[in-house]
């Protein structure tokens, strides 16, 4: 496993692949796989991140099986489904691929935890959120119906109402993605905590820098105002 | 022939539809227990669930208010969410604001307007719903599970609403809520395996699928139909009704 000689924090990396990842596995929307595709192909090429042999094999690999396995279990995955779950797999191995090659910044996480229970009280803040981000990886089988029910209901709308709709009528599944997710994901949180789950482990270290801070505020702000004007 | 499914089996529930055709205009219901294939049968209609056998044909402009009112709100304010989707209409059309007008004040959103949806009880972002598909004037309504969430006024709100939508176009309800079915939809589609073709008497389909009662009452109605007394299949939905037709069941048991 190569290094790598830039290394950015992973945990705007994580930011920026997270709402990535959702939007990806929520919808069926085939652009935004590309899009997703194009920003892990960008950061891997950006910050030199080499892969082996054996995990470029298994990018191949993995996904590949998991389109074999969906069409031949289930019958109502058609072809080009598998493929697409296919695909999914795909960049979330990608994805932590990507994570493992990268350091997380350790102290620093102490460090704000420190701080954060100070003033908000004893439990582990970055691990309540580590764990909301869990919750919602694992929940997104149930993002994507909620998506779908929402394309599907701005559809029957623009339809019923006799319009051909914008471009961003296809960002519309956002809003209640992201508010359905907050909602639930302070509920499971608990049930999954008190099954002794605990963020304990954090891959290695690299010091957070000003460049980090611009890259959080700018993904974010291009986020919300994608979320709050456009959409 | 606007709405017609053949040899359709629906994925998960395995709910087999041999032959239906929407009837033209009217209330129905579509009754049946729990994973039963109702709401996929939703989904089929509303073209979200498609299917690689059998004949779906739709030709009618469908809307749907799903169960969860939260899978249909992406604005920041109430006023967005019922108008956004006639964003090129004209706005000083007085036709169409009176009109929306009576929409915002059947459903009482007024005091609602410039909240968010997210800031809403259950209640009140199934009446935003509603009022947007109101606004929109679907020729088939399709209601999952309307009553959840809604207060006994509103309930007795929608109903009214409802029936003045009957002749108007045709409206299909899913509700476990028989009292409130019964109280004023005549015939409905049974599901269970497989969906009737025809709407049956929805009084005789609660008495003939409907294991577990919901009230003491209700059991009563039950022991009585089973024992072939007189009593209408309804008669126990309104308590006052009920009373009546047990003091004339006993007077003529009496009498005999």
């Amino acid at each position: 496993m190569e290094s790598s000689a830039a290394p950015i924090n992973p945990l705007v990396i994580l930011q920026i692949l997270f709402l990535g990842l959702i939007i990806l596995f929520a919808t069926n929307e085939a652009w935004l796989a590309g899009a997703e595709i194009v920003i892990l192909f960008g950061i891997q090429y950006r910050y030199h991140i080499r892969m082996t042999r054996t995990e470029l094999f298994g990018l191949i690999l993995g996904p590949g099986l998991w389109a074999l396995l969906a069409i031949v279990n289930h019958q109502d995955h058609n072809f080009s489904r598998a493929l697409w779950d296919g695909l999914h797999f795909g960049c979330a191995l990608w994805l932590s691929i990507l994570i493992v090659h990268l350091s997380a910044p350790r102290e620093m996480i102490h460090q704000v935890e420190k701080v954060l229970k100070k003033w908000l009280g004893p439990r582990a803040i970055i691990g309540q959120i580590s764990l909301m981000a869990l919750l919602v990886m694992r929940y997104i089988p149930e993002l994507r119906i909620t998506a779908k029910r929402v394309t599907t209901d701005v559809r029957m709308r623009r339809q019923l109402a006799g319009h051909k709709g914008y471009w961003k009528d296809r960002l519309r599944f956002l809003t209640p993605l992201v508010m359905i997710s907050i909602l639930r994901s302070e509920l499971i949180a608990e049930s999954i905590w008190a099954r002794g789950w605990r963020a304990q482990i954090v891959p290695v270290v690299s010091k957070w820098n000003p460049r980090d801070t611009w890259i959080t505020i700018a993904s974010w702000v291009v986020f919300l105002l994608t979320w709050k004007v456009l959409i | 022939m606007a709405i017609l499914i053949e040899n359709v089996t629906l994925p998960f529930s395995e709910l087999r539809i041999p032959f239906w055709q929407a009837p033209e205009k009217g209330l129905y219901g579509v009754v049946g227990p729990n994973g039963s294939g109702k709401s996929q049968f939703f989904s089929l209609l509303y073209q979200e669930l498609k299917v690689r056998h059998g004949t779906v044909v739709i030709n009618e402009r469908v809307g749907c208010v799903m169960q969860h009112p939260e899978h249909q709100l992406t604005e920041s304010t109430v006023a967005n969410e019922l108008l956004w989707a006639f964003r090129g209409k004209k706005q000083s059309d007085s036709r169409w604001q009176q009109r929306v007008d009576q929409i915002v004040a059947r459903w009482q959103l007024g005091s609602l307007w410039n909240q968010s949806p997210w800031t809403l009880s259950t209640g009140q972002k199934r009446r935003v719903v509603l009022a947007a598909y109101d606004l929109l004037n679907p020729d088939v309504l399709l209601l999952d599970e309307p009553t959840e969430g809604l207060d006994g006024f509103w309930r007795e709100e929608l109903k009214r609403w409802l029936i003045s939508q009957e002749l108007s176009r045709l409206t299909l309800v899913i509700s476990h809520d028989w009292p409130w079915l019964l109280s004023f939809m005549e015939t409905g589609f049974w599901c269970e395996k497989t969906l009737d073709s025809s709407a049956t008497d929805l009084g005789k389909l609660w008495h003939h699928h409907t294991l577990s009662a919901q009230s003491p009452l209700e059991e009563l109605w039950r022991d009585l139909l089973n024992r072939n007394a007189p009593v209408s299949f309804r008669g126990w939905i309104d308590a006052e009704r009920a009373l009546q037709q047990v003091v004339k069941l006993w007077n003529q048991v009496r009498h005999q």
